[in-house]
């Protein structure tokens, strides 16, 4: 057997929360090191992934199987395939940089580290795992140290309510997942949980199918999350630290359009075909709604939040459509919202540090204080609201044809967000960094050449992908294309 | 012969030492140390006769795999409850910690011959005693009117529990004219369906609700829980709930046929029962009721194992109890040791409980987790398989509503662990800790994640255990 | 890859690679980033010179592709499109830019983001070189959106002004409404068509089968993008208010380059647009009334460059009005010529501020020296005879091929409009002129004596006015490339048409007759006196006040912003926290906790009760037993 490289990549974050965990609560320092050097070592096997992949065969890759309980069809199986390995990689350069980001954490540092790079295995686990017992076991793995990260290291009078209200949001979707996930399991009749075994043999009868999407499509999409289930997004957002915001939009959210992509549609494509309908009309109301509500937010992270669930619309609208291009777009805006709101927190992040509030109406002229932190916030809007050049265009320019083509009118509707994006984006950016300076913010020390680091692994990521998108888009395709051929036998 | 009974013979003789020595002046510690070391004999005893088979006092008394197994385990509650009691126990147990032993063995004694009877007079006989010593241990605090009022109501709601089950038995009897399970067993295969006789039934497992806390008899637990010593609760919801699960499965399995038929009402209980226990658990701010209410649903989620009448429903629910002990007996150990330090069991004494005591705080947080059904941990696997059980009958409503439970579940779990880690301490020390608590804590951590990822060892366990029981 | 695909792929990698390295490496130091980018653009502008040299009778269209994005379902390309109209464009774009550069050496001297503005000239120049070269709509979108984008950094450059930084916010939202339209049309036309290169598209009417519904629906939507960008009236408010930026910004990109992108998409894609007779109707329509709108608006300006972004908009309207009427060539025309004499306009207007520190031409007037400043004010009458419309200069030529384009296309009304306008618009340039020379006060030399330099004479330095002389002399010279005087080569070059096209003598003689008209009305009403005078347009009451308020367009969108679409977030935002978070997510929450509660409180420890509830419930079971 090879090296083991994916199993590697969920151990060696774990051996680093191990290590952290025997540290004193003092060692900050080392504390520190250890992470970044546990989530650096991921970091570069999840690019050694991307390169090592055998873009030629395609397919699942890097297997390792390991009979775990096979009375009841349990499998330890690791494998990506061209859907996941971008969404590793994102998870790498979220984690990665999300604990550049935390740096400034002095309040519980062990803790605080432990529980965060804990949530990344979790999120690695769930991208790569081809069993479905363990992908529920990750996919919970990864919501749950959400609770505590918000609650104890947040901001903000609410920060309790938002934790409570994401953790018990998400595990209410989860609970639909799991019993989807049993359900697959029975109704195959095959006795295993093995993903690809399912794919190959398992028929679900029209009924089936029809009742599970809804299941599959409540507990996905509340993670998305979709309306109306979205509202522990922007809050949670909100209230969270930097580095939690950051893996949190970046990464958490896209777990469920990755199992919409990796479990839903390709054992139930009828049931797609059922509820295409209503995903999209949902969608539309994240994508309209979702832009236009982030106008009248005043928090920066509130507005950001909103734009996330804007923007999430299109991964559902884009699935909706049943199209390559449109799943394709999909699977593409995954990858490119992760990055940008990555960015995004945190470069908020690096504000919020030194001023104590994301208020609009308080902020102003910050670019005058903090020309770099402002520098970053305007890339990443700009980015955010679909500048060419950066990866968000390619995702939604694919969206939207797929999009057009399939539901002309809806379509047309849904581009008007990038309108309202622009609006509230340059709004915020003129009220926030340009103008004259609140004598309040006069002193603050802009961002220091080490904070920036993470924001410009992230830049260069927008900037690489959205130049080039064929880098990841060609892997979505070999798995997206098998998606597509599944939609078509009904 | 006597081999086979050894474990039996031996806890009896323990009880009676520990009776005897009430008559002496003999210290609570020594006292405390001859019973860790009697329950480890006696775990090492059972581990010694795990793999006997025989049939006994012609018929009546069953020795299996799965009998030993149930008794080891119940050995294991034992040696844990022990183990948790020390020197700054309440001052009425300690001053007669060898009555307290004595009670605790023979309700021990009682349970492990629950977990061999085969006939009815002795399985009813080793509940009454399991039962009644559960009744005095409870009311125990007898200087505190809490515990003597919790005494009481658990012995009425217990005496009009064995009396329904009196009942429905006797009803039975009638039909079968024999108090041989196995007996009964034939019999039922081609029994006429007769309303009577299902009333019967359902009288006749009244007393064992009663036992794991199911919903026409549960109302006693948040009292009891809150009223008797912690050390009595905690056996309460971890070891009598294993002998619980225990005699159920060896009812459903006698009882097959009939209860299949009524599958559908016990499952209409296990939702109301683990409805009931979350919706009300979500109002509590006392650690103890709480953990009643929660102890409640757990119940309800066994039941729907128990329930499903085949081998995978009853082998998941084995490993769900198992687990179960060790999950809720660290919850009340953390309970146990803050009590001790703060005289209080509210929700808030467990305030900053992880600046001062990590090691503790973790194992806590991550058994209440477990309990919510949030993986990694033990408590979801558990749960997984139950469900996985109940969706391979087609219950999917059944298993959406329990995973709906288990997110309010959450939510109150998560309102414990929220005073441990949100807040700071009022006080500045840490928290004493002995060894052995660290070391048990060490093994609770380690047991809840590694079964939890890799249950295929206890799994085993439980699936041979339901092996030999269905025989 | 043939040696032109070569060339043009520098000429727009260059400045990318400046953008590049000032941001990696030289932004801490100012006048490196600076010299780095004037380098770069000197770079492009040498290869464009030799590309442009190569070529000098035009060639047939020649394109590289580079693949971008590949789907089963469709591919999208990159690529380069070297052509007479790109090939004129690159120049254009590389000329100005270069001046431009080199001018804001002196103007922006001293300013502390030097390497910052610079950053943004070159990504800009990058930005607008994609667009130009562009084969596929979708990458003249890339590179649109892109422009738009630096245009809105550099309009925003002085961050710290709120006017400027309410300028930019304004520019780049308006554009981007427009944008909202372009990119619909581009969604359509890929969905339809699957292609969207621009030989294609230009074919579409012709033999692609697409129903001409479909082509006039994109060509409107694509035209929406255009209005935002080219500033067409209503979109046109966000130009006047993008002049808060600094002056040779203005001059780049609102006035020569940027702002040209939509009559040159148009002309680029005339071949589609022609295809729908109603879309080319709209558009000579909403040109004509963008440049009539925009000419009065700019007769009771005060402020130079305002009146320049008036005339810019005005003369945009023109071009967008003669493509519309089909004149292909006057369009392309005019747009190069009013790049040259616009951008001049401009600079000269950036002299003067940076002369004079305020933008408004009475004060200019009032502290006096502008006669000093000979060489700007010079180059300022030689474009502003240009835009008037003087022979022999360079806007007389190209006018006159719009006025001969609406004549033989037979839009009389358009021609006369046009005249009207050229008339407005020569008197307002020469409003400004005549202001601008007033004679000077006894006492404003004693001022300039007193401590304030600027009252000097002295011109800018040779930094800023090398750029005004080579614009100058290309504002005077650049008419007769279309003139039998070069053999009409323009059209040999844009149109590879051989044969000479005569001079239409009653089209000059109407526009030199309105120039004359225009310039002498200016001259009584303004020339030779000092203070403040008023113009023929501000002494009627009510015109005054509706070109003072610029039709109320900005009032408009107040409301419309204001009014209505703050309201709307504001109502969603509270459906999302009271409706939804509060009622749904909160809502079934509580229900969980009341429900406890109730439960709970049914449970009050009474023994009777317990054992009562127990009993009941037994029974109701049992009953149960019966009934499932």
């Amino acid at each position: 057997m090879n090296f083991p490289i994916l199993s590697s990549i969920l151990i060696v974050p774990t051996l680093g929360v191990l290590l952290i965990l025997f540290c004193k609560p003092e060692q900050k320092t080392a504390i520190r090191v250890i992470s970044v050097i546990s989530t650096g070592i991921t970091l570069l096997l999840a690019i050694f992934l991307m390169i090592a992949y055998d873009r030629q065969a395609g397919g699942y890759q890097f297997m390792e199987f390991i009979p775990w309980i096979p009375q009841w069809g349990i499998n330890y199986i690791l494998a990506v395939d061209g859907l996941s390995i971008p969404l590793v990689f994102l998870n790498a350069i979220a984690i990665f940089t999300g604990v550049l980001a935390s740096w400034y954490i002095e309040d519980r540092t062990k803790e605080f580290y432990a529980l965060l790079i804990f949530l990344a295995t979790g999120v690695f686990g769930v991208f790569m795992t081809q069993d479905l017992f363990f992908f529920a076991i990750f996919y919970e793995v990864a919501v749950l140290p959400m609770y505590l990260l918000i609650a104890i290291w947040g901001s903000g009078k609410n920060r309790e309510y938002a934790a409570f209200k994401l953790t018990l949001m998400l595990f209410f979707g989860s609970a639909f997942v799991m019993g989807g996930i049993l359900y697959l399991y029975k109704a195959a009749g095959l006795n295993t949980f093995n993903l690809m075994e399912l794919k190959r043999l398992a028929q679900y009868p029209k009924e089936v199918q029809k009742i599970l999407f809804l299941l599959f499509f409540i507990g996905f999409g509340s993670i998305v999350p979709s309306f109306p289930m979205h509202t522990w997004s922007p809050e949670g957002h909100a209230c969270a630290p930097t580095a939690v915001s950051m893996l949190h939009a970046g990464v958490l959210m896209k777990l469920g359009g990755y199992g919409l992509l990796r479990i839903a549609i390709p054992l139930l494509p009828s049931g797609l075909h059922d509820w295409a309908l209503l995903m999209m009309a949902l969608s539309m109301c994240n994508i309209v709604y979702g832009a236009f509500t982030a106008i009248a937010q005043d928090d920066m992270k509130f507005m950001v939040g909103f734009s996330s669930v804007s923007h999430m619309g299109m991964v559902l609208f884009g699935i909706s459509t049943m199209t390559l291009t449109g799943i394709n777009g999909a699977a593409f805006q995954m990858f490119a919202h992760g990055l940008v709101t990555a960015l995004y927190f945190s470069s908020i992040g690096v504000m919020y540090n030194k001023t104590h509030t994301r208020m609009i109406s308080e902020l102003g002229g910050i670019a005058n204080v903090m020309p770099r932190a402002a520098f970053f916030f305007a890339i990443a809007g700009m980015a955010g609201l679909g500048l060419p050049g950066f990866a968000p265009f390619v995702a939604e320019l694919m969206v939207f044809i797929a999009g057009v083509s399939k539901y002309p009118i809806y379509g047309i509707i849904a581009v008007i967000s990038v309108v309202v994006t622009a609006f509230y984006i340059i709004r915020c950016i003129q009220r926030t960094y340009f103008g004259e300076t609140n004598p309040r913010w006069k002193d603050m020390k802009d961002a220091t050449n080490f904070e920036v680091v993470p924001l410009i692994i992230l830049v260069i990521a927008l900037f690489v992908f959205g130049m080039y998108p064929r880098l990841v888009l060609d892997l979505m395709q070999m798995e997206t294309k098998n998606i597509i051929a599944k939609l078509a036998l009904m | 012969m006597i081999i086979y009974i050894l474990p039996e013979i031996l806890t009896f003789l323990m009880a009676v030492f520990f009776l005897l020595s009430a008559f002496k002046k003999i210290s609570m510690e020594t006292l405390h140390k001859t019973g860790m070391f009697f329950s480890i004999i006696n775990i090492l005893i059972i581990l010694f006769t795990i793999n006997l088979n025989g049939l006994f006092f012609y018929g009546t008394y069953k020795i299996d795999f799965f009998s030993q197994s149930i008794k080891f385990i119940l050995a294991v509650g034992l040696f844990f409850i022990i183990f948790m009691a020390d020197k700054r126990i309440e001052n009425t147990i300690k001053k007669n910690y060898g009555e307290f032993l004595f009670f605790l063995f023979s309700s021990n004694l009682g349970m492990m011959m629950l977990s061999s009877a085969l006939e009815f007079i002795t399985l009813f006989l080793s509940l009454e005693l399991s039962s009644y010593t559960m009744f005095v241990l409870v009311g125990f605090l007898k200087n505190k009117k809490i515990s003597a009022e919790a005494g009481i109501k658990y012995l009425f709601i217990g005496a009009v529990a064995s009396a329904l089950t009196l009942y429905g038995y006797s009803i039975i009897f009638s039909y079968f004219g024999d108090t041989s399970l196995q007996a009964m067993r034939i019999g039922s295969m081609f029994m006429m369906k007769d309303v009577i006789l299902y009333i019967g039934f359902i009288f006749f497992l009244t007393a064992f609700f009663f036992k794991l806390a199911i919903l026409p008899f549960s109302f006693w637990a948040p009292d009891v829980y809150q009223g008797a010593s912690t050390n009595v609760t905690a056996y309460i919801a971890t070891v009598s709930k294993v002998a619980g699960v225990a005699v159920l499965l060896r009812i459903f399995v006698y009882f097959f046929p009939i209860f299949a038929d009524q599958e559908k009402i016990l499952i209409l209980i296990s939702i109301l029962t683990m409805t009931f226990g979350n919706l009300v658990a979500v109002q509590q701010k006392e650690l103890k009721r709480l953990l009643a209410y929660s102890s409640i649903a757990q119940a309800g989620y066994m039941l729907v194992g128990l329930v499903m009448f085949n081998k995978s429903g009853m082998s998941s629910t084995l490993f769900y109890v198992t687990a179960y002990l060790v999950m809720n007996f660290t919850v009340f150990l953390v309970i146990d040791q803050v009590e001790k330090e703060k005289g209080s069991t509210e929700l808030t004494a467990l305030k900053g409980l992880s600046q001062r005591a990590p090691l503790l705080s973790l194992s806590l947080l991550l058994a209440l987790l477990s309990l919510g059904g949030v993986p990694p941990f033990v408590g979801f696997t558990g749960k997984w398989f139950i469900f996985s059980s109940a969706i391979n009958k087609g219950y999917l409503t059944l298993v959406l509503i329990a995973f709906l439970n288990s997110v309010i579940s959450v939510y109150y779990y998560l309102l414990v662990a929220r005073q441990a880690y949100l807040f700071m301490p009022d006080e500045k020390e840490k928290m004493k800790v002995t060894v052995p608590v660290r070391v048990y804590s060490y093994f609770s951590i380690v047991f809840i994640i590694v079964m939890g990822f890799y249950p295929a060892p206890l799994l085993n366990w439980a699936e041979k255990a339901i092996r030999y029981l269905v025989g | 890859m043939s040696e032109n695909i070569k060339l043009a792929t520098w000429i727009v990698l260059c400045p990318f690679i400046s953008l590049l390295l000032i941001g990696a490496i030289t932004r801490s130091y100012k006048k490196l980033s600076a010299l780095v980018a004037i380098l770069a653009i000197s770079i492009s502008t040498i290869l464009a010179t030799i590309l442009y040299f190569k070529n000098l009778y035009g060639l047939t269209p020649q394109v590289h592709y580079f693949e971008w994005l590949i789907t089963d379902y469709f591919s999208l390309k990159f690529g380069i499109l070297v052509d007479s109209l790109s090939i004129g464009m690159i120049m254009v774009v590389c000329i100005v830019s270069l001046l431009v550069h080199i001018y804001s050496w002196g103007y922006m001297e001293g300013e502390a983001g030097l390497s910052r503005y610079y950053a943004w000239l070159s990504l800009f120049s990058w930005a607008m070189l994609v667009f130009v070269v562009s084969p596929t709509l979708l990458q003249a979108f890339f590179g649109w959106e892109l422009v738009g984008a630096a245009s809105f950094l550099l309009i925003g450059f002085w961050y710290y002004k709120p006017e400027a930084a309410q300028a930019a916010r304004k520019a780049f939202v308006m554009t981007r409404f427009g944008d909202f339209g372009f990119f619909v049309g581009l969604l359509i036309l890929l969905v339809v068509v699957g292609n969207v290169d621009f030989h294609v598209l230009n074919k579409l009417g012709t033999n692609m089968g697409v129903s001409p519904k479909l082509i006039t629906m994109t060509a409107l939507f694509i035209f929406m993008g255009i209005m935002g960008k080219s500033a067409q009236f209503p979109l046109h408010a966000w130009l006047p208010d993008a002049m808060e930026g600094p002056t040779p910004v203005s001059a780049l990109i609102h006035a020569a380059t940027m702002v040209a992108a939509g009559i040159y998409l148009i002309a680029r894609a005339f071949g589609f647009f022609s295809a729908s007779p109603f879309a080319m109707e709209f558009i000579a329509a909403v040109g004509i009334l963008t440049s009539f709108v925009a000419a009065t608006i700019a007769l009771v300006q005060n402020d130079v460059k305002k009146i320049m972004a008036y005339s810019t908009i005005s003369q945009l309207g023109l071009m967008v009005a003669a493509l519309g009427a089909g004149g292909y060539k006057a369009g392309v025309f005019h747009l190069f010529s009013h790049a040259f004499f616009k951008a001049l306009l401009f600079l000269c207007a950036g002299s003067l501020i940076h002369h004079f520190h305020t933008n408004d031409m009475w004060e200019m007037a009032e502290k006096g020296g502008v006669r000093k400043m000979k060489i700007t004010i010079t180059t300022l009458i030689i474009g502003s005879l240009a835009l008037a419309g003087c022979p022999p200069f360079a806007g007389f030529f190209s006018k006159d091929a719009i006025l001969v384009a609406f004549e033989m296309n037979g839009k009389h009304t358009f021609m006369y409009i046009t005249l009207l306008i050229s008339f407005l618009t020569t008197y307002y340039s020469f409003r400004m002129i005549f202001v601008l020379l007033s004679p000077e006060k006894e006492h404003s030399h004693s001022h300039g004596h007193e401590g304030d330099h600027h009252g000097h004479g002295h011109d800018s330095p040779a930094n800023m006015t090398i750029p005004l002389i080579i614009l100058a002399v290309f504002s005077v010279l650049f008419g007769f490339v279309d003139t039998p005087l070069m053999n009409g080569y323009f059209d040999k070059f844009l149109l590879n048409k051989h044969e000479v096209e005569h001079l239409h003598w009653s089209v000059m003689i109407k526009s030199f007759v309105v120039f004359l008209a225009g310039i002498s009305f200016a001259y009584v009403q303004f020339a030779g006196k000092t203070g403040y005078r008023e113009g023929f347009a501000e002494k009627i009451g009510w015109l005054k006040a509706l070109l003072v308020n610029k039709y109320y367009v900005d009032d408009f969108y107040f409301i419309l912003v204001r009014g209505l679409v703050y309201p709307f977030a504001s109502i969603l935002n509270w459906i999302d926290r009271k409706v939804i978070n509060d009622t749904g997510v909160n809502g079934s929450g509580n229900i969980v906790i009341f429900s406890g509660r109730f439960i709970s409180s049914l449970m009050n420890g009474l023994l009777q009760r317990y054992l009562g509830t127990s009993l009941v419930i037994l029974f109701i079971l049992v009953f149960l037993w019966q009934l499932i």
